[in-house]
C-alpha cells in the first residue's frame, strides 16, 4: 500500500504541475500566453504590391483599413487582413506594419 | 498602423501563432521576440520591453467611403508573389462578432461588463481605461480625462467595424454639442469644427487621441485595473 502511494504520489504531482503549467501557457512564461497555432501557419504579406483604385476590385461596401499618411493614402481590404494579418511595407520612407 | 522601426533597428512583423488573452502576438523576423498588440510592447525575448509606436491616420471604414474622401488612394492589391488573392464578401468572424461567444470560452474575471461588451480602451498616464460604446454611440459624448476633456463619437448605426474616433481637448478648452455638431470653445471663440461626414475636427487643436475598439474580456484580462468611464 504504501509502495503504491509512493508510486501515485509523483504521478499526481506531475499531472497537477502539467495542468497548471498548460493552463499558464508554457510556450513563453507569459500568463495568459496560448499558442494556437504553429508560427507561420498565418503568412504576413511582406513588401506588397499596391494599384490605383480604379484598379481595385472591391465593392463599396467592403470594409479597409484606410491609412493616410504624408500626403499618400493606403487601404487594406479587411477580409485580406483576416487570413493574413499583418502587412509589411513602407509609406514613404517610413517602415510600417498594418496589423489587424 | 505601426511604425517597423523600433529602438534604432527596423523589423518584420509576422502572426506569432499565439495569443494574449484572445489578442494577437506577432512575433518579428529578425530577433524572434513576442509582441503583444493590446500590450503595445515586446512581451517576451531580446526586444523584450521594446515599445510598439502607433502611427496616427488609420481607421477602419468603408471601400466607397474612402475612396470618395481620398481618390489617389492606393490599394493592397491581390496579387502577391504570384499569388492572387480575391476579395471574400463572406465575414470570416461573422458568428464570432454577432453572437456572445467568446474565443476558446476564455471569459472576463472582472464582472463589471458583460464580456462581448464593445469598448474604446486605451492607456493614459500609465493606467488602463475602458469607455462601453453604449456611453457616447449616439453621436459622441466627453469624458473627463485628468483635467482634460475626451470626446469620444460613434453613431448607433455604425457598424461594430467601424473605427470609434476620439480627441483630445487642450488644457482649459471644451468640447460643445450644438445643434449643428460638436465644436471645441476655447475661452469664449469656437477653434474647431467636427465634420460627421469625415468624423475629422478642421482643426489640429482637437488633439486625434488613440486607442482601441475591444472586447472587455480580452481588455480586462490583460487590464485588470482598467478604470471605466461614464457608466
Amino acid at each position: 500500500m504504501r509502495r503504491r502511494l509512493a508510486f501515485a504520489l509523483p504521478f499526481l504531482l506531475f499531472v497537477l504541475a502539467w495542468g497548471v503549467a498548460a493552463q499558464r501557457g508554457t510556450d513563453i512564461g507569459v500568463k495568459g500566453f496560448q499558442q494556437i497555432l504553429p508560427r507561420g501557419t498565418i503568412a504576413s504579406i511582406d513588401d506588397p504590391e499596391f494599384v490605383p483604385a480604379e484598379e481595385a476590385n472591391l465593392p463599396d461596401d467592403a470594409w479597409v483599413l484606410g491609412f493616410a499618411y504624408g500626403g499618400e493614402a493606403y487601404a487594406y481590404d479587411l477580409n485580406l487582413l483576416n487570413s493574413h494579418e499583418i502587412v509589411n511595407h513602407k509609406a514613404g520612407d517610413r517602415p510600417i506594419a498594418a496589423v489587424w | 498602423m505601426y511604425s517597423r522601426e523600433i529602438g534604432g533597428k527596423t523589423y518584420t512583423f509576422e502572426p506569432s501563432g499565439g495569443l494574449l488573452n484572445a489578442s494577437l502576438v506577432m512575433q518579428d523576423k529578425e530577433t524572434d521576440s513576442y509582441w503583444s498588440i493590446i500590450n503595445e510592447e515586446a512581451i517576451h525575448g531580446a526586444a523584450k520591453g521594446q515599445r510598439l509606436e502607433q502611427i496616427p491616420g488609420s481607421e477602419k471604414t468603408t471601400w466607397g467611403d474612402w475612396k470618395r474622401r481620398y481618390p489617389h488612394t492606393k490599394v493592397l492589391s491581390v496579387r502577391h508573389r504570384g499569388q492572387r488573392f480575391e476579395h471574400d464578401p463572406r465575414e470570416g468572424y461573422a458568428t464570432y462578432f454577432r453572437s456572445d461567444e467568446t474565443f476558446r470560452g476564455i471569459v472576463a474575471k472582472d464582472k463589471r461588463l458583460d464580456n462581448k461588451d464593445l469598448l474604446f480602451s486605451f492607456h493614459h498616464d500609465g493606467k488602463p481605461y475602458a469607455v462601453p460604446f453604449k456611453a457616447f454611440d449616439d453621436g459622441g459624448a466627453t469624458f473627463d480625462l485628468g483635467g482634460r476633456q475626451l470626446l469620444l463619437y460613434r453613431r448607433q448605426d455604425d457598424s461594430f467595424y467601424r473605427s470609434t474616433v476620439a480627441f483630445l481637448a487642450p488644457e482649459g478648452a471644451t468640447f460643445k454639442r450644438r445643434d449643428d455638431g460638436w465644436v471645441l470653445v476655447e475661452g469664449d471663440r469656437v477653434t474647431a469644427r467636427f465634420d460627421p461626414e469625415t468624423r475629422t475636427f478642421d482643426n489640429p487643436a482637437a488633439e486625434v487621441f488613440h486607442g482601441f475598439d475591444t472586447y472587455w474580456y480580452i481588455w480586462s484580462l490583460t487590464n485588470p485595473k482598467t478604470e471605466i468611464l461614464g457608466r
